[in-house]
């Protein structure tokens, strides 16, 4: 039933790539404070992120993203409104 | 076509910074053909802004504001982006008041940001707050029930009705901006600084810290919300005529690279960072990267705003040496934004210079002997800052305020035109800094050899992680707001990480002996400081009664660090860093035999 869109696959590919140690994260997981990313790790997934799927996330818009999912959902607006 | 930045020769005579004020200042570099030019993430130039044009729509925008009433405090949320200079520009030829928030989100961090930006307007009575559009809804809320008469988009502002004629200039001893970066997130601090004294530190910083010729051409992605980023090239640029190229913050963030490309590109001479940026850049850039950059010439590498770590502007510069970047470019500065911007810079073209001293000696006696060359586990480096700016006095006092001779540490007392007026709204901060006699404690320490500044440490609690100020009282706060911790249970501070880098800590009594129950304790503390900082923090949780207090009853962070530090050894901490937290007993760690 839920599989992931191609905007999750690129988020966890992302992920993955800017914490390698990581293990299995799920929708909730909070990215920041459960995962422990760091600001700098931060950058390098939202940078994966937009080359991969060739768009530009506003600043701002990371505000409202706490969890993978959350995330996820960002990504696609901004992949919508492009 | 706007796909031409503004060029290098502003075509006009250059003045450094020779102005009574601001808009004194814009009238004459309107002149010339020079101005900002934005570049996007990928690299492509987006907007140019010369300053013609940045003049003109900054006084046709200023009979919208001048409505406000003279020396009112306009609100900015200083995105790196054209809309914010207009607004800047706009409150000069309004004799407005702009005060420049943070544009820095974290992951999450939505709440934590408005509460912020909520604070700081309602700090500085604000009657109106703008944002550019990515940042209007956060700025809405943030406001949402104050009493500002507009907030909106530079859109919204232009709706206003046009009142006719400008009022008069700004006086040298009026209000040029209100500045929020010292202070704590609860308890904001905006510096209160004037025309005549910021364009004091400006005339002295480009005629004396590093005098500009015509052939100078800026390049910068430091934040504007930021004293090097509004003051050096903000305000600096302008008042010197000279075009500067931006990058965003998050975009240099993310692709650092792009910051040499452009100055290759560009053939940009002056560019400045944070340690941790020139850190970044040189972990990011391949063998094959340098192959195509070209950054002869770059020939002021400024370097400030955070303790200069040596091994990571070698690392820089022996990765970019093959691109022609010459490590004499390195100019090590020291400021901050209680004097405008600037008290002294090195001297340009000789690279950074480095005191060597016997370590122990210093921890001993407070004062500094040089060591001679060669391996010695006591040696500790301290990089010349340079002689203080014409205009400064410098004193170095002890903590009964005797004031030191040469080669000994206290702490850094300023005078100098451009020191600020207080703390706005803020009488007692103020006083806490500022003597009656208009003495600076910077609060930073430091000693003097043949005149020119080393610093060595900071007096004030203060942590500075990736160039960013946090006090450790906002991340006690969070501790003691999390059920279970009552006030006075948390102490914070920073310790050295393995790389150079600082990494806070956070010291917490907790009553639960519970392991899950220490375990979601340390998850909220985690969740907390993460959307309000964007930091990883080391956290330990100690038993009650475990944290030190002064004689007089008060947490002393200066010595429960020294007991942290006691209790772990380096191995442990280094482990730590991928732990989530650590549990002690509070004891101190057998001393090794």
């Amino acid at each position: 039933m839920n599989v992931p869109d191609r905007v999750e696959q690129v988020v966890r590919e992302a992920l993955s790539l800017a914490a390698p140690d990581i293990g299995r994260v799920e929708g909730g997981t909070r990215l920041a404070s459960e995962l422990g990313l760091d600001s700098a790790q931060v950058m390098d997934m939202i940078m994966e992120i937009e080359d991969r799927l060739d768009i530009s996330i506003p600043v701002a818009s990371i505000a409202g993203a706490r969890t993978l999912d959350e995330l996820c959902d960002t990504v696609r607006r901004v992949v919508s409104e492009t | 076509m706007q796909n031409v930045p503004t060029p290098t020769d502003s075509g006009i005579a250059l003045r450094r910074a020779q102005f009574a004020t601001l808009t004194e200042a814009l009238d004459y570099a309107a002149g010339g053909l020079s101005g900002f030019n934005y570049y996007n993430g990928r690299g492509e130039l987006t907007t140019t802004l010369p300053y013609s044009q940045l003049r003109a729509r900054a006084q046709a925008l200023a009979r919208r504001l001048q409505g406000l009433g003279r020396g009112a405090r306009v609100a900015l949320v200083a995105h790196t982006h054209p809309d914010f200079m207009v607004m800047f520009y706009a409150c000069q030829y309004a004799a407005l008041v702009p005060v420049p928030l943070p544009a820095a989100i974290h992951l999450g961090g939505h709440d934590a940001y408005v509460r912020h930006l909520r604070q700081m307007v309602l700090d500085c009575r604000a009657s109106a707050a703008f944002a550019p559009g990515e940042f209007i809804d956060l700025l809405r809320e943030a406001a949402a029930g104050l009493p500002i008469a507009v907030t909106g988009t530079l859109e919204d502002f232009d709706c206003l009705p046009d009142l006719g004629d400008l009022p008069p200039p700004p006086r040298p001893e009026e209000l040029a901006y209100l500045q929020y970066t010292s202070g704590s997130t609860r308890f904001p601090r905006g510096t209160m600084i004037t025309q005549a004294g910021v364009m004091h530190n400006l005339d002295v910083i480009f005629n004396h810290g590093f005098r500009l010729v015509q052939e100078d051409r800026f390049f910068s992605w430091l934040p504007y919300y930021h004293d090097m980023g509004l003051v050096g090239i903000v305000l600096g640029c302008m008042a010197t005529q000279r075009s500067c190229d931006f990058l965003g913050s998050r975009e240099f963030a993310m692709r650092p690279r792009l910051w040499l490309k452009l100055i290759s590109q560009n053939r940009a001479t002056i560019s400045f960072s944070p340690p941790f940026g020139y850190a970044l850049a040189a972990r990011r850039v391949s063998a094959k990267d340098t192959e195509s950059l070209d950054l002869s010439c770059w020939r002021v590498a400024g370097v400030g705003a955070e303790m200069i770590h040596e091994e990571w502007l070698e690392a820089f510069a022996q990765a970019l040496a093959p691109a022609g970047f010459s490590r004499k470019a390195f100019l090590p500065c020291y400021g901050m934004a209680e004097v405008a911007l600037a008290v002294s810079f090195s001297t340009v073209g000789e690279g950074m210079h480095i005191d060597y001293v016997d370590g122990g000696h210093l921890a001993d006696t407070g004062e500094v002997l040089p060591l001679a060359a060669g391996a010695d586990a006591r040696r500790k480096g301290f990089v010349d800052c340079g002689a203080p700016l014409p205009g400064y006095e410098v004193e170095i006092r002890d903590e009964s305020g005797s004031v030191l001779p040469e080669r000994h540490v206290g702490r850094v007392f300023l005078r100098s035109p451009s020191v600020m007026l207080g703390y706005y709204n803020s009488p007692e901060a103020s006083a806490e800094v500022l003597s009656k006699d208009r003495w600076l404690n910077t609060g930073d320490l430091g000693y003097r050899v043949e005149g020119h500044l080393y610093l060595t440490g900071r007096a004030k609690d203060l942590l500075i992680i990736n160039g960013r100020n946090i006090w450790p009282q906002d991340l006690e706060n969070l501790a003691e707001q999390q059920p279970g911790v009552r006030p006075t249970d948390a102490s914070a501070f920073a310790v050295p990480g393995t790389d150079g880098t600082e990494v806070a800590v956070l010291v917490v009594q907790c009553r639960e002996t519970d392991p899950r129950a220490q375990a979601e304790l340390a998850d909220r503390l985690h969740a907390a400081i993460s959307a309000e900082f964007g930091i990883r923090c080391l956290i330990e949780l100690v038993p009650p009664r475990t944290l030190p207090r002064t004689s007089s009853g008060k947490l002393s962070r200066s010595v429960t660090r020294k007991e942290f530090l006691e209790r772990h050894d380096e191995d442990t901490l280094r482990d730590a860093s991928h732990r989530r937290y650590l549990v002690s007993d509070g004891g101190r760690r057998p001393v090794a035999a």
